[in-house]
């Protein structure tokens, strides 16, 4: 329209309104949309248009057009002409406002009112430098034109106007004769002063002005001179200054008097100036007016300006600012003052002392509250800003305006102030986006929120972008972002974070004519990483990366703007998000991007190394890991200077390379030596420097990671103390810090929820790693709380593996398939394509291990090679990798998978050959034979020649008689290499051994247990030599490690709590010797185990986890003899079908249904409800059937799994003599009877059997209604024995009853001639396998007459026989001391009836002794009582533990022996990989020798029958027959069993825990 | 399940008077909360779930300690190339010959007779807008 309008030929008044709407419309969309480079298009094109008005002599429409062009382009509007003329040149207008002046002249002229604007005109010409030359653009050959018309029409002003001509001409070297042909130069002086001296009176005010002006120019010597026109009166003026002093009364038309001052009177004028403002004691009313119109004077005279001047001008100022109290009732006065001064220091460009004269204006505000001056005060502070150009100022601009708006009293004032400051105007020479945004940003945060506004505003002159930036960040709610343009909106949801349900359609057309249009790309990636992250989704993620970086990363550089905070807060965002997705490859290529524009992004150059090393880290790209470690050093901030933010980039960058090169001493010297002396800030933990809310948690988020990586470190050096107390310290920063904010940004929640998982893993594996599971479940249950509902798929999908995990460790079946099901679900959001992470964890978890190497391959393509996550992988899968490859964490782990390869390809080895095939069916000995080649010392076999066959080496005997079932000649060479295979076990062997146990964690040290006992047993079945003691010894040292190392840990973490969270500061990485030398004695055993004289036994029960065996091994304290028994459960069952078999599983089923089902019965809800007999008898009835049931259990597993193998449990010790004599009958029936050996050489040239093994046939007892099977199976034991040697026998060939009758009539002989009480084992501790606890093995009936009792390790033994031994030998004191609590919850009355005389009758006996009955202890109470006490009795629910917390006991260190006669009070809760948890663990860790408790419930009078029973027998209490011979506590318990009516429902319950302690009184 | 039978049974049906013996109410241990470790709560738990605008900024931090403060002048130092004094240009005669004050006005030729700007001048003057 606008171009058919200047194109039209005639003009129409409707078409021109019609063009005036347009104008009107176009400026305010523009403005709105922040378009402001368009702005000046369209101002070119409406100065065309005024022009064509005033040539078609529209003078009125021109002249609204002149307005409305200047009123939309500045901030301060014009009412009329004479504003634009006088208007100063500002950012906004400084393009086209000379031309606007000269069409304000133009049509001036043509409307003929010049009088009107005379003074205007005179004005302007005046001060020209300010209003007209400003401009060095400006056409002064239209300017002379214009003032030759107005000397023309304004003929009183000649003069002036042909003085201003003639500077003209001088001053642009124009031609005099261009503009005047009729007369030269001189001629046109002479009318001058003709002129000049007609009108002096008009002329005067402005003379000297415009005489300075053309003097300057013209300083020839033939020039006109003042005199010319003034004449000679000048000097008559001195009187006239009296008046000033005397300020009597100063009228305007006084003024003429001052006027064409010389040099001189300048000179006095000013000192009568200063005059009047040093008599400060009598200021009157007028003394403001007459310094005002000093000022005026001074400014109209236009002297240039020097040092006298400009004293005034500070001398003033600092008098008004002085004197302000005196001046209350001058305040209109004062405005005219301060305004003067104003136009003063614009005319002489003196911006410094314009901001004293903004300060006095303020101050007046202060003194006198009244709005005007504060208006004012803005007012000219906008205008100093935008006159003087200096963009480096905005910010103390809207400093000054903070101070303003907060001291304007009403709501409405300070929104009158704040559009001061607000407007496009302000940001007219900069639209870039990083100014736009920085400009409001820090408005909102100065002035915004000083308004206190609760509802929206639409402030005038301001763009959309900007109310988005600014209504983004506050609260209000009802803002109309609806109508802004969706691109506008985007921005505005993104910076206020309330994402509306009807997204915005982002691929919708937005129109070219926008200020963010520029931005798209930028501002719709910013929003849909929003979005995304609003959502809690990923699923545009790396879409979103790759089109940020085609679109808009690459095009940077045709930007010729820098970066906006924006977009460096998207960039962070971004990499944020996708690391924690695990996008790592998408942040390499970000990066990568990112850096090929680095001028552009240089701002983000530490962001990007950051994200750089952390990705290369996760997928473990080794060059790239070292590369970027050198680059980060090239480019670290200096730490004194640079901004914390930067400076915590560089430092978590630095934290994720010390920890990945394990380089502590880095570490140690960076955060404990360098930083805390330069940047204490950085560790301020409670905010002691008063560092705003955003860096505070910055501060603490990074302190969080650092705590998490000196963990690490503390860990890689096995310093588990100081790992476990950086850990937990760093889940006590995370959690603190959730508390302490009541809302987190979305950068610090993600990194938040990372920390937190992170830290609750961390020290869960730790304590996974010491075997501990007490705290590793309660931080599992923690970590499935947080997780459960967080909404973050790829933590959540994270925190599940972890869980699943865990829970397959400790076998946890039910959670272990519920979190697997949940994972998988979990991973159906995530993106398999760029998270690789959790891909190959789904993979391994759903165990689909052949795609694993599939994916890893597609992933990485050609980098495949150099990372090493293929390699980690492949090692979790089991499969060892090439050592030189490997990580310095995993060779331990490495080295154990080799061993596990190894001991398979042996199992392979074995499968191909008939025997040797289900060898772990039979029963195997270690050690099995003995050693019938004495090996040489160089360790070479030699052979021992016999008296029939030269050589007896492996060669085995070929049986005379040949049976068609015995193989004839059978050839040397088995179906598979024996040779070979040992050589693999024995390398096995040696492997383990050469191990460094330290490094092991828990798991580990069971796998090579297990694998170092199966490699052992298989050896001794094979080989002919028997194995060294050294290496039986070491088997036991690794059954016993994975016992004691946790417990040695559980105690020494016990003590760590008391100065935890005090003084949280970073731990050293001191060598600990104390803790070293501690750990190294740990890791043995010493070697002798004869302690004071008490002879005993140690024999460990275990399943084997490999082949399901039961494990028995045996270390006798008497003579040193180790021995071993692999058992097979099934093995009767394999011989006979129709035998009888229990599986482990089905035992561990019938044992935990009949604990149930008897907790069932006694449960409150069924015995309240028994009133009648017949209730009771049906009650009675089911306890029966339960107590037969169990006893049923128990005779089974006596039969089917230790059938002949009881005697090792025998207590009593063969006689040599009668030994020797039955082991020759032994071998001669053997001798008889098999084929291998019938009529053929003596027997004892053939392999001989251990004797151990033999001594076992003579622990069997005849009259036992189960011998037949014993002795069955001990034969069947004793021909596996030779037929995995090599003597092969056809069993069935075999007269087995031949064999049975005369070793029978041979054991009876035994047993007839030795004496009966021979001489036995004082006691046996067994150490029981975590899987196998809960069995009452005690109450097996081989076990019921011995001296039984459990301890934990042998380790344990040997500190507590050390420890007690004076109480070992001599016994417990019963005469003092006893604490006892009786029936503390109040339920147990005919408990309480039982005891309670007996309880009080010690107290009142013993000295020291204590009692608490019928009442709750408190923890404090019942730790003491139960500490430094001959004997601790506790009588009521389970082990005390409602009383006092397990944690509390681990940390005594003298807890007496106790009695915990409570229900399942030695119960221990089973954790599959991980050791078992319970009260009796934590009694023993406190120091106590012994601790009697129950495996499950039981009913009260039964035990109460027991108890008293126990108590009688050790000595405690007098029973109605004496009891001479005081028992030990674990023969009491044995003894006490039968006295319960169900003797294995409750009676079978109690064990003993620790020595068997003797009391006396 | 395959268990064997029992090899003697215990206990006779005249038990029905014998007293029922009672097994006590487990009671629930104290709870194992590792030394000093605040679990999460639901808020806390909320907390890490609510998205809020990494955008937005701090509530600001004051740094007008109080705004009726008065405002302090500056001292500027008056710039060396200031000249002390007023610029002394020639302004009086030195004896110059004495015009003659006859000279009756002359107009100028052209005549500006208060048109102003001509069609050329004001296009010349749209020219090069910048």
């Amino acid at each position: 329209q606008i171009s058919e309008f200047i194109k039209a030929q005639s003009l129409q008044k409707p078409q021109i309104e019609r063009i005036h709407a347009v104008f009107t419309t176009l400026y305010r969309e523009l403005n709105r949309r922040h378009l402001l480079r368009h702005l000046r298009a369209l101002v070119k094109e409406h100065l065309i248009v005024v022009v064509k008005l005033i040539n078609n002599n529209f003078y009125d429409y021109s002249q609204s057009g002149i307005l409305c062009l200047y009123n939309t382009t500045n901030l301060f509007k014009a009412h009329d002409l004479k504003d634009v003329i006088l208007a100063d040149f500002s950012e906004s207008n400084e393009f086209y406002l000379s031309t606007l002046k000269i069409l304000s002249f133009q049509v001036i002229l043509k409307k003929k009112n010049l009088k009107m604007y005379e003074d205007t005109i005179i004005q302007a010409f005046s001060h020209d430098e300010r209003y007209i030359l400003k401009d060095p653009n400006i056409k002064i050959h239209t300017v002379v034109k214009l003032l030759l018309n107005f000397f023309s029409i304004l003929p009183t002003f000649k003069t002036l106007f042909g003085l201003k001509f003639l500077q003209y001409i001088k001053q642009f070297n124009l031609s005099f004769q261009t503009y005047i042909k009729n007369m030269d130069s001189i001629t046109f002086e002479k009318q001058l002063v003709r002129y000049g001296s007609k009108n002096i009176q008009q002329l005067k005010p402005y003379l000297n002005s415009y005489y300075i002006n053309y003097s300057k120019f013209n300083s020839h010597l033939t020039k006109l001179m003042l005199t010319d026109f003034v004449g000679r009166d000048l000097q008559s003026h001195k009187k006239t200054f009296a008046l000033l002093k005397d300020h009597k009364e100063i009228s305007s038309t006084s003024t003429e008097c001052y006027c064409c001052l010389s040099h001189s009177q300048m000179d006095n004028f000013v000192i009568s100036c200063h005059a009047l403002m040093s008599n400060n004691d009598q200021i009157h009313l007028h003394t403001i007016d007459a310094v005002t119109f000093g000022w005026s004077i001074i400014r109209s005279e236009n002297f240039p300006r020097n040092k006298k001047m400009l004293a005034l001008l500070d001398s003033t100022l600092i008098f008004l600012n002085s004197q302000m109290k005196h001046l209350e009732k001058m305040q209109i006065s004062l405005v005219k003052l301060i305004k003067m001064l104003a136009e003063v220091c614009m005319d002489y460009q003196e911006y410094k002392r314009m901001t004293n004269v903004i300060n006095v204006s303020f101050n007046c505000f202060v003194f006198f509250r009244n709005f005007d001056f504060l208006k004012l005060t803005a007012e000219l502070e906008s205008k100093h800003y935008l006159v003087c150009h200096d963009k480096s100022q905005w910010k103390k601009l809207i400093q000054k305006f903070e101070k303003f708006i907060g001291s304007a009293p009403e709501q409405y004032q300070k929104i009158e102030l704040f559009s001061y400051v607000f407007n496009t105007f302000l940001l007219f020479n900069d639209d870039s986006l990083s100014f736009v945004v920085e400009f409001t940003e820090t408005i909102f945060l100065r002035c915004f929120s000083r308004l206190k506004l609760t509802y929206f505003i639409d402030f005038h002159d301001v763009s959309e972008p900007m109310l988005s930036i600014l209504y983004g960040n506050s609260s209000i709610t009802n803002i109309p972002h609806g109508d802004w343009n969706n691109l506008t909106e985007m921005l505005f949801f993104c910076v206020s974070g309330r994402f509306e349900i009807n997204a915005i359609n982002i691929n919708q057309v937005t129109t070219k004519w926008y200020y963010l249009y520029k931005y798209k790309d930028l501002i719709k990636s910013i929003y849909v990483l929003n979005l995304d992250m609003k959502k809690h989704s990923s699923s545009n993620l790396s879409q979103l990366t790759s089109s940020y970086i085609s679109k808009w990363v690459q095009k940077t550089s045709l930007l010729n703007e820098g970066i906006s905070s924006i977009e460096v807060t998207f960039i962070t965002m971004l990499f944020q998000y996708l690391g924690f997705n695990n996008f790592n490859k998408c942040i390499l290529t970000l990066s990568a991007a990112l850096r090929d524009h680095i001028n552009y992004f240089a701002p983000l150059k530490l962001e990007i190394s950051r994200w750089n090393i952390q990705s290369s880290i996760n997928l473990q790209l080794m060059e790239q890991i070292n590369d970027e470690a050198k680059l980060l050093s090239t480019i670290a901030p200096t730490y004194t200077i640079c901004k914390l933010e930067k400076l915590l980039t560089f430092l978590e960058a630095k934290l994720d390379v010390f920890t990945w090169t394990n380089d502590y001493e880095g570490f140690q010297e960076l955060f404990m030596e360098e930083l805390p002396s330069v940047r204490l800030e950085v560790f301020d933990l409670n905010n002691q420097s008063k560092m705003p809310a955003s860096q505070y948690i910055k501060v603490l988020l990074f302190m969080t990671k650092l705590f998490n990586h000196s963990s690490r470190l503390h860990l890689a050096r096995d310093d588990i103390t100081a790992s476990v107390i950086e850990s937990k310290r760093a889940l006590k920063l995370a959690t603190s810090l959730i508390k302490k904010q009541n809302k987190l940004s979305q950068s610090s929640r993600i990194r938040l929820i990372n920390l937190v998982l992170n830290s609750f893993t961390q020290l869960i594996e730790i304590y996974i790693r010491l075997g501990l599971a007490k705290e590793a479940d309660y931080y599992a249950d923690q970590l499935s709380k947080v997780i459960c509902d967080l909404g973050e798929p790829s933590v959540v999908y994270r925190g599940l593996h972890f869980l699943h995990n865990y829970y397959k460790l400790v076998k946890h079946e039910a959670l272990e398939i519920i979190t697997l099901q949940k994972a998988n679900k979990t991973f159906d959001y995530l993106d398999g394509e760029s998270d690789i992470e959790s891909v190959l964890m789904f993979l391994f978890d759903n165990s689909e291990f052949k795609k694993i190497s599939e994916s890893l391959n597609l992933f990485f393509q050609d980098d495949f090679n150099n990372s090493f996550l293929p390699l980690y992988w492949q090692l979790k899968m089991g499969r060892p990798i090439d050592d030189s490859l490997c990580l310095t964490t995993l060779k331990s782990t490495n080295s154990i998978k080799k061993l596990e390869r190894d001991y398979k390809h042996v199992l392979g080895q074995l499968e191909s050959d008939p025997f040797f095939k289900n060898l772990f069916e039979s029963i195997l000995a270690v050690p099995a034979v003995t050693n019938i080649h004495n090996t040489q010392s160089d360790g070479t076999m030699c052979l021992m020649e016999t008296p029939t066959k030269k050589k007896l080496a492996f060669k085995v005997n070929d049986s005379p008689r040949p049976s068609n079932m015995t193989p004839k000649s059978k050839n040397l060479k088995q179906k598979f290499d024996k040779a070979v295979a040992l050589s693999n076990l024995n390398r096995i062997k040696c492997c383990i051994e050469d191990l460094n146990l330290e490094l092991l964690n828990h798991g580990d040290l069971l796998n090579i247990s297990s694998l170092f006992s199966l490699t052992v047993t298989m050896l001794s079945n094979i080989s002919k030599n028997a194995l060294e003691d050294a290496t039986l010894f070491q088997r036991f040292n690794l059954i016993d490690l994975p016992k004691r190392v946790p417990m040695y840990y559980d105690k020494l973490l016990s003590s760590i709590d008391d100065d935890l969270y005090t003084d949280i500061k970073l731990l050293p990485f001191s060598s600990n010797h104390e803790q070293t030398r501690k750990k190294q004695a740990l890791l043995s055993l010493n070697e002798s185990t004869e302690f004071c004289g008490l002879s005993f036994d140690v024999i460990t029960i275990d399943i084997c986890s490999i082949t399901g065996n039961l494990l028995l091994s045996k270390l006798s304290a008497t003579n040193g003899h180790k021995s071993h028994l692999s058992i097979p459960l099934n093995r009767a069952n394999l011989r006979d079908l129709d035998a009888y078999s229990l599986t482990f599983v089905e035992a561990v089923k019938e044992l935990a249904y009949i604990i149930d089902e008897s907790n069932s019965t006694t449960s409150v809800e069924v015995t309240s409800s028994i009133k009648t007999k017949e209730d009771r008898k049906t009650w009675w009835k089911s306890r029966y059937e339960l107590d037969n049931r169990l006893s049923s259990l128990l005779h089974n597993i006596e039969t089917s799994w230790f059938a002949g193998l009881k005697g090792l449990f025998d207590q009593s010790v063969v006689d040599p003599s009668l030994f020797e004599e039955f082991k020759k009958k032994f071998y001669g029936i053997l001798h008889s009877n098999l084929p291998s050996r019938k009529q053929m050489g003596k027997p004892m040239t053939f392999l001989q059997i251990n004797d151990w093994i033999i001594e076992l046939f003579l622990k069997l007892d005849p009259q036992d209604d189960e011998f037949i099977s014993m002795i069955e199976d001990m034969i069947y034991f004793t021909l596996d024995i030779l037929l995995f040697q090599g003597e092969e026998n056809a069993y069935d060939e075999i007269d087995l009853s031949m064999v049975h009758i005369q070793l029978e009539e041979q054991i009876k002989r035994y047993h007839s001639k030795v004496i009966s009480n021979s001489h036995k084992v004082d006691h046996t501790f067994l150490v029981i396998g975590s899987a196998c606890h809960t069995f009452p093995w005690e109450s097996l009936s081989f076990m019921n007459d011995l001296s039984l009792s459990r301890i934990p390790s042998i380790k344990w033994l040997e500190s507590a026989i050390t420890r007690h031994y004076e109480q070992l030998i001599k016994g417990v004191p019963l005469t003092e001391k006893i604490s006892m609590i009786l029936n503390p919850h109040g339920d147990l009355e005919r408990t309480e009836l039982r005891f309670r005389e007996t309880f009080e009758t010690i107290v009142a006996k013993r000295p020291s002794s204590s009692l608490i009955v019928n009442e709750k202890p408190d923890e404090e109470k019942m730790l003491h009582m139960m500490s430094n006490c001959n004997l601790f009795i506790y009588v009521g629910h389970g082990g005390g533990e409602q009383y006092v917390r397990t944690r509390e006991i681990k940390r005594c260190d003298n807890v007496g022996p106790s009695f915990l006669l409570g229900c399942s009070s030695a119960s221990l809760k089973y954790y599959g990989g991980l050791e078992p948890t319970g009260t009796v663990n934590s009694y023993l860790l406190a120091g106590s020798p012994l601790v009697l408790g129950n495996l499950w419930d039981v009913t009260d009078k039964d035990i109460d029958k027991f108890s008293q029973s126990v108590f009688e027998k050790i000595g405690l209490v007098m029973g109605e027959d004496e009891i001479i011979h005081k028992r030990s506590i674990s023969r009491a318990v044995n003894e006490s069993r039968q006295l319960c009516h169900l003797k294995f429902l409750n009676g079978a319950a109690p064990v003993v825990y620790g020595l068997p302690l003797h009391f006396f009184t | 399940s395959k268990i064997r039978s029992p090899l003697k049974t215990i206990g006779q049906d005249t038990d029905s008077d014998r007293e029922i013996e009672y097994a006590p109410i487990r009671e629930e241990p104290l709870p194992f909360v590792p030394f000093g470790y605040t679990p999460f709560t639901p808020e806390d738990i909320n907390k890490l779930k609510t998205f809020h605008s990494s955008y937005k900024l701090d509530s600001p931090v004051s740094t007008v300690e109080d705004a009726d403060k008065l405002l302090a002048l500056e001292t500027i130092e008056t710039s060396v190339d200031d000249e002390a004094e007023w610029e002394h240009e020639v302004r009086h005669h030195r004896r110059r010959p004495t015009r003659d004050s006859n000279d009756d006005s002359i107009d100028l030729v052209p005549l500006y007779n208060g048109e102003g700007l001509d069609e050329d001048d004001l296009q010349d003057l749209l020219a090069d807008l910048h």
